[in-house]
């Protein structure tokens, strides 16, 4: 299972990169929007399937982009309409009705790390959603 | 609540200590480059309500021309002068001066010409009255921002803000922590010193966020307290240099080398180190950030000698990184400025670092001062005056009791 993982701060990069290890699945890390937005495809047309299985974009980026931002543009790609998308955020969120409709499941900061990984799962389908 | 009392109290003063016939306190300054930046600070309708202070005088006295001519020249000079009208009392005006700029004058009449002693013990209490009228503007702007800030919308956005920043580190710290948990015994102990190395840095992050918003609080409340002594800066400075030096190279080795210029032999000054410290830290930290490709950075301390000002010590930080714009410059040292920004342009922190900087400069009498061009670095100086007029500080603020028994 291929994981990847939007996240500009260091050290929680490192942590999660190092929980998901520990769990068996395969991470890609990017600290920025355009980077991410280039291996999945959207700014590049080359690969019409996902390189990764689930993505974890953080809310607030340092850069020009907010997490938001970057789950539209890649919901505006027909290959990348169905891709699961976990979006963690530190802030409290009041408008959850534009992620239900961008198909986004939230993860609140801080989580555990039983709190991602059952997330993972659910949303990838190796557990039954409740 | 606004603070008139404490300036009626001050009128009074002076009222009791040249035995006049009336006193009046006038908190104005036309010309923009003498007028103390307090002044500015003050909303107009509030500088309209402020302006003016008497026992019996009325503000048509401001209308009569020789009183305002005098007050021209006591601002533009900076000294005590007086007038003598032929059927009427003798007008005497002195300035009310701080190091930051002038903030108004004292206009004394009384029937009887003033003596040669007068002047001089208005001269001794002059700075402690000007010392007095300053910290209560500065107990007024304080607490006017606060009722400007606490509208509910911008506390719960300050307080979304303060939450966010705390959350990022508890991430860090929770994360670790059920890593370690879920290891089994056999865990190599490189990894979980690595782990334990994460968790307390993320630990410091919070303390360091923590201790700046208590700081704010206590400045905002005019609860803050310095502990001044005198300072050697030059090696103040070393030291910091160095560790700075230090703690960059483990981030990101050969990137960056800092440089300390000190032109000549400087005398110790009189200030908090530990606040002097945290406002060149923040500063040197700034300008890391502001230099993403690395490259040198450089303070510069230098004693600046000013016409009619105490002498003091620039100590500046230059970098040679991407600049700051004009609009970026504008709101820099603004508190909180980031809850109007779009979430996207966001830094990490809390976006106390400048404002607070600028205000413990401020508590120890000296300035600090941003100049940039975008492109090629930014220049940012922290300027304090040298002993004797930050010596004032320690000073008992009243003096009402001490000026009568001096008269007797």
């Amino acid at each position: 299972m291929h994981v990847g993982l939007l996240e500009d701060d260091l050290a929680i990069q490192e942590m999660v990169m190092l929980v998901l290890q520990d769990e068996g699945y395969t991470v890609t890390v990017f600290a920025e929007a355009e980077q991410c937005l280039e291996a999945l495809g959207v700014t590049t047309p080359q690969p019409q399937v996902s390189p990764v299985d689930v993505m974890i974009i953080d809310w607030r980026l340092n850069g020009s982009m907010s997490g938001i931002e970057v789950i539209r543009r890649i919901r505006s790609c027909p290959h990348l309409q169905s891709l699961p998308i976990i979006l963690t955020t530190a802030a409290t969120f009041t408008d959850t009705e534009e992620l239900q409709n961008l198909n986004v499941s939230l993860l609140e900061k801080p989580f555990s790390v039983d709190e991602i990984i059952m997330l993972i799962k659910q949303k990838t389908g190796t557990l039954p959603s409740s | 609540m606004l603070n008139h009392r404490r300036f009626a109290g001050i009128v009074y003063s002076v009222q009791a200590l040249l035995n006049c016939s009336d006193t009046s306190l006038i908190l104005a300054c036309h010309d923009a480059t003498l007028r103390h930046p307090l002044l500015q600070r003050l909303p107009f309708y509030l500088h309209q309500e402020l302006s003016f202070f008497s026992v019996t005088h009325t503000e048509y006295l401001l209308y009569d021309s020789r009183i305002q001519s005098l007050c021209d020249i006591v601002l533009q000079t900076g000294h005590i002068w007086y007038y003598r009208h032929a059927q009427r009392d003798v007008m005497l005006a002195a300035p009310l001066e701080r190091p930051q700029g002038l903030l108004g004058l004292l206009l004394c009449s009384r029937k009887e010409p003033f003596t040669p002693g007068d002047f001089r013990l208005l001269q001794q209490t002059l700075p402690r009255f000007s010392q007095d009228v300053e910290r209560s503007l500065e107990e007024l702007s304080s607490s006017l921002f606060l009722s400007e800030q606490s509208s509910m919308q911008d506390q719960y956005e300050f307080l979304s803000l303060v939450c966010h920043e705390l959350r990022r580190p508890l991430t860090t710290i929770k994360g670790y922590t059920g890593l370690l948990q879920s290891c089994d015994d056999a865990i190599e102990s490189a990894r979980r010193q690595r782990y334990l190395q994460a968790i307390l840095t993320a630990i410091q992050h919070l303390e360091a966020a923590m201790n700046d918003l208590f700081d704010i609080s206590c400045l905002t409340s005019g609860r803050f307290t310095l502990h001044c002594q005198w300072i050697d800066l030059v090696s103040l400075c070393t030291e910091l240099i160095e560790q700075e030096q230090e703690r960059i190279e483990e981030a990101r080795p050969g990137c960056y080398t800092l440089r300390l210029h000190v032109e000549t032999p400087l005398p110790p000054i009189w200030a908090d180190p530990h606040r002097v410290r945290q406002i060149l830290a923040n500063i040197l930290d700034n300008a890391i950030k502001y230099s993403p490709q690395g490259g040198l950075i450089e303070m510069l301390l230098q004693q600046q000698a000013i016409p009619k000002q105490p002498p003091r010590i620039n100590i500046t930080v230059r970098d040679h990184g991407i600049g700051i714009t004009p609009r970026q410059q504008r709101t820099l040292f603004q508190p909180f400025s980031r809850l109007h920004h779009p979430a996207t342009s966001q830094v990490s922190g809390l976006g106390l670092g400048l404002y607070l900087s600028r205000k413990l400069a401020e508590a120890m009498q000296g300035q600090l001062v941003l100049q940039s061009v975008e492109g090629k670095g930014t220049n940012v100086t922290l300027q304090l005056p040298i002993a004797p007029t930050a010596r004032q500080n320690d000073l008992p603020s009243s003096t009402t009791c001490e000026i009568r028994h001096s008269l007797l």
